[in-house]
């Protein structure tokens, strides 16, 4: 560095004057889901004596395990702008396979499983970019295409697995009193996290989010960064189809399908919001709380299932309201 | 045409169009300082002045798009205050946009009554066959009876969408019957050749009797011959505003740029003698935009690269930088060519590129000043650590960045919107600087940046020359290309035009530079 100063003098910004103590706390996005969780704990624990004790809540991390490591890797595909709307059938897919193929072949016969959600995301990848087609509409088309694998390759019946194996044990049983298969999830975030502070992948992922034109200009690979970031997401769902299988004791091919909406809400009430660039899956454990919490604490309240998926429903369209900056948009599509 | 033209005939004194003391400020920079002036009717005004001048800022106030800060509007001699475009049609002010604003997939006469169709209800039907008509009846009468109102309008070429969309002023001045429609020709000519000028400018003398024209060009020529008076702004204030028997093209030009170069403003006194060393060298190098562009620069030189609007300087910028913008010719970084790789090959060569689009192609803007800065350190890192970051060297390498060129931000962290457009700017070349770079590629750096921010970002670029490094400037600002360059290449036409030198004791006049490039 031989730059010598051209001003030196650290003089106060003009603009920091302007904005008002509103416009200093952080946006809506990020303190909204830590005001939400802590209410909706109040309300249901208030509703429901049960809501609130050590069991209980064991449940509530049990049941959020899945939904955390399919969230925490769909975040990074919404963190660059896009979406996988496939991820829910890849769970399925991948759910009944591993039931198949544990029921054929055994055990060491899981680890074909993930070589499937690979194959899933790389197919969804390469469609989105280098086929330049735009996500929505590849992983619409996919969520049905692997759905329908699914129901081919089961015909359509559910394959039990039968309880008390040993790898079942490993990722569905209990230490000392906690659920393995929510250790497994909070494992496996703890590495995307990692991944997306603290890596150029996790960088690239932001930075493709927050301007694709800049980072191409910059020097990032984008389509091959696109293309990583849908086989990551693939290869996630697969995990956690092969834990939901063993959490419902057999692949069934429907398991997945309510996995998409809650997944999508998830990323976007944490505070990662559909147009990318900013947030993370840090965020997303917050968002998947708020889901998991919600459902466990309705059907406490006696809430009617059917009405359950109607608020739920709503929930993400309220979500993505708080979250969304509408006035950057120019356009609303 | 329709009730009411009484008005115009027994205030023949009074102006169509007033305007007084019209000014407007963006983030504390005035774009528009006090424009007053009036437009009569069968009057055109050619309104001219260089980019950033602050002729579209004025037209949008003209047409209710931007509210002015200051000053007022009067209509026919009645205030008015208009709120959005539509009541500036309401009020009788059409605008003509430098792009085209027709839809393309619906048929002309559509187009041409478009969100005024309620006129055309009756029975709460529309009446398709009545607003075809009238749009015969229109093209008729502005002898253009050929073009089909029931074709789609996309069909139609560039020119004859012109025609339409003027026609289409008349259309909605006589709809909402508006006695004589103010018109805003907002370069209406730049995307026209010769030829088509022509059938433009018979156009406006067709319609110039039923109307009050302001009419925006580059074109001088069509400023003297097609306007009764000229305004020409600079700096956002009107500098003359004159008859146009009483001016020459050359007294337009001097009017335009006429601006007093301060040596010390652009730093002059630390303009490097380029040394003999080549560090870019470009050879017979095309695209579909320019062709056959050759030079050389230096160790420590800087090349201003000049030209107007759709000379090609812009995407010659962008193809020194990407070779997938380039047909034919070379690029070489220290006698090096860079033929293939992409961008990443141009960074590894230590070349960098700062775009004129700052907000679309530059600026990260939701992500941190340090993100922004070790961006393409990071995407061209080699071998080990390439793949993890090290967090704590980019804070350091912010901070240390920050500090050096001056940058006012809350903090490294703070997301790079809430700097202002001149410190975005900085960042922008940090992030040069903190990859290295030998080779700088900049298009219009000070674009939308207050003169004080200028000045530094003039300073840092011969920080950058003094260490040896060369400078491609590429800019619309003729008196920052001549005060910063050693030599100003001119481009007309996607070609070379001319070269002229600048050293620091000789530095020519702007309107030396002018003819070469319009």
């Amino acid at each position: 560095m031989s730059l010598t100063p051209t001003s030196a003098s650290p003089v106060p910004l003009g603009e920091s004057k302007r904005a008002g103590v509103l416009e200093r706390l952080p946006p809506l996005r990020v303190i909204g889901p830590l005001i939400i969780l802590p209410v909706l704990v109040v309300v249901f624990a208030f509703l429901n004596s049960r809501f609130l004790t050590s069991q209980n809540l064991l449940n509530i991390v049990q049941q959020a395990a899945v939904l955390l490591v399919v969230a925490a890797a769909a975040t990074f595909v919404i963190l660059m702008g896009s979406i996988d709307l496939s991820v829910g059938s890849i769970i399925t897919l991948c759910g009944v396979t591993g039931a198949l193929l544990l029921k054929d072949h055994g055990q060491w016969a899981l680890i074909f499983v993930p070589l499937i959600g690979l194959g899933a995301g790389a197919i969804n990848g390469w469609l989105f970019a280098y086929a330049k087609l735009p996500s929505f509409l590849v992983t619409l088309g996919t969520l049905y295409a692997f759905n329908g694998l699914a129901l081919f390759i089961v015909s359509g019946s559910s394959i039990p697995v039968a309880p008390g194996l040993g790898l079942g044990k490993i990722l569905d049983g209990t230490v000392i009193g906690i659920p393995t298969i929510a250790l497994w999830a909070v494992g496996i975030t703890l590495v995307l996290m990692f991944v997306a502070r603290s890596t150029r992948f996790g960088r690239y992922t932001y930075v493709v989010g927050g301007g694709e034109s800049v980072a191409r200009l910059s020097g990032v690979p984008i389509q091959r960064h696109k293309f990583k970031v849908f086989v990551l997401s693939g290869l996630l769902a697969s995990v956690a189809g092969i834990l939901l299988m063993f959490f419902l004791g057999g692949g069934d091919p429907d398991m997945g399908t309510s996995y998409l909406l809650p997944t999508i809400a998830a990323v976007v009430m944490g505070g990662t919001p559909l147009s990318g660039g900013v947030g993370g899956p840090h965020r997303t454990i917050l968002g998947v709380l708020i889901i998991t919490v919600l459902n466990n604490g309705m059907t406490l309240a006696n809430v009617q299932p059917y009405l359950q998926v109607v608020i739920q429903g709503f929930v993400v369209v309220g979500a993505v309201a708080l979250a969304m900056d509408r006035s950057r948009l120019r356009e609303i599509k | 045409m329709t009730g009411g033209a009484t008005d115009v005939a027994s205030n023949g004194s009074r102006p169509l169009l007033a305007a007084e003391g019209l000014g407007k400020s963006y983030d504390h920079i005035p774009v528009l300082k006090d424009v007053s002036f009036g437009l009569n009717h069968r009057e055109v005004i050619g309104l001219a002045g260089e980019n950033g001048a602050g002729k579209s800022t004025l037209l949008n106030i003209l047409s209710g798009v931007t509210r002015p800060d200051t000053g007022r509007m009067l209509l026919g001699g009645e205030e008015v205050r208009l709120n959005g475009y539509r009541a500036a049609n309401q009020a009788g002010v059409f605008r003509v946009y430098q792009e085209l604003s027709l839809v393309p997939n619906v048929p002309v006469f559509e187009n041409l009554f478009l969100s005024h169709e309620h006129r055309f209800v009756r029975f709460g039907m529309l009446q398709r066959s009545a607003m075809i008509k009238r749009a015969s009846e229109l093209f008729e009468q502005f002898g253009h009876g050929w073009i089909d109102p029931k074709r789609q309008t996309g069909a139609y070429e560039f020119t004859v969408r012109q025609v339409i969309e003027i026609i289409k002023a008349f259309a909605l001045a006589e709809l909402l019957e508006t006695q004589a429609p103010i018109l805003l020709l907002d370069e209406p000519t730049a995307g026209l050749l010769h030829d088509e000028t022509e059938f433009f400018s018979e156009m406006l003398l067709r319609v110039r009797d039923r109307s009050g024209i302001i009419f925006v060009t580059h074109r001088l020529s069509e400023l003297l011959d097609l306007c009764d008076k000229v305004m020409v702004l600079k700096d956002g204030a009107v500098v003359a505003s004159e008859s146009a028997a009483d001016l020459t093209e050359d007294s337009v030009h001097h009017l335009m740029v006429g601006r007093t170069r301060r040596a010390d403003f652009y730093k002059e006194d630390r303009q490097v003698a380029p040394s003999a060393n080549p560090m870019l060298r470009v050879r017979g190098l095309s695209s579909s935009k320019f062709a056959d562009v050759s030079f050389d620069v230096c160790e420590g030189e800087i090349l201003g690269i000049a030209g107007v609007l759709g000379s090609g300087k812009s995407e010659l910028a962008r193809a020194l930088f990407d070779p997938d913008e380039r047909e034919r010719g070379s690029v070489s970084v220290r006698e090096r060519e860079l033929s293939s790789g992409g961008v990443v090959a141009s960074m590894r060569a230590r070349m960098g590129y700062v775009p004129p689009e700052r907000h679309d192609d530059g600026a990260l803007l939701s992500l941190p000043v340090s993100w922004n800065i070790s961006l393409a350190r990071i995407s061209t890192a080699n071998g080990r650590g390439a793949t993890k970051l090290d967090l704590a060297q980019e804070k350091r390498e912010a901070s240390q960045y920050v500090d050096l060129l001056g940058i006012r931000t809350p903090g490294i962290g703070a997301p790079l919107r809430n700097l202002s457009g001149g410190n975005q700017q900085k960042v922008i070349l940090a992030r040069w600087l903190a990859r290295g770079v030998d080779v700088l590629v900049l298009d219009n750096p000070t674009r939308g940046v207050d003169a004080g921010a200028k000045e530094e970002i003039y300073g840092i670029l011969r920080d950058v020359t003094e260490r040896g490094a060369a400078i491609v400037l590429i800019g619309d600002d003729l008196p920052e290309l001549i005060g910063m360059s050693t030599r100003v290449i001119l481009m007309k036409d996607g070609r070379i035009a001319a070269t002229v030198e600048t050293p620091v004791d000789a530095k020519p006049e702007e309107v030396e530079l002018v003819g070469h490039i319009v």
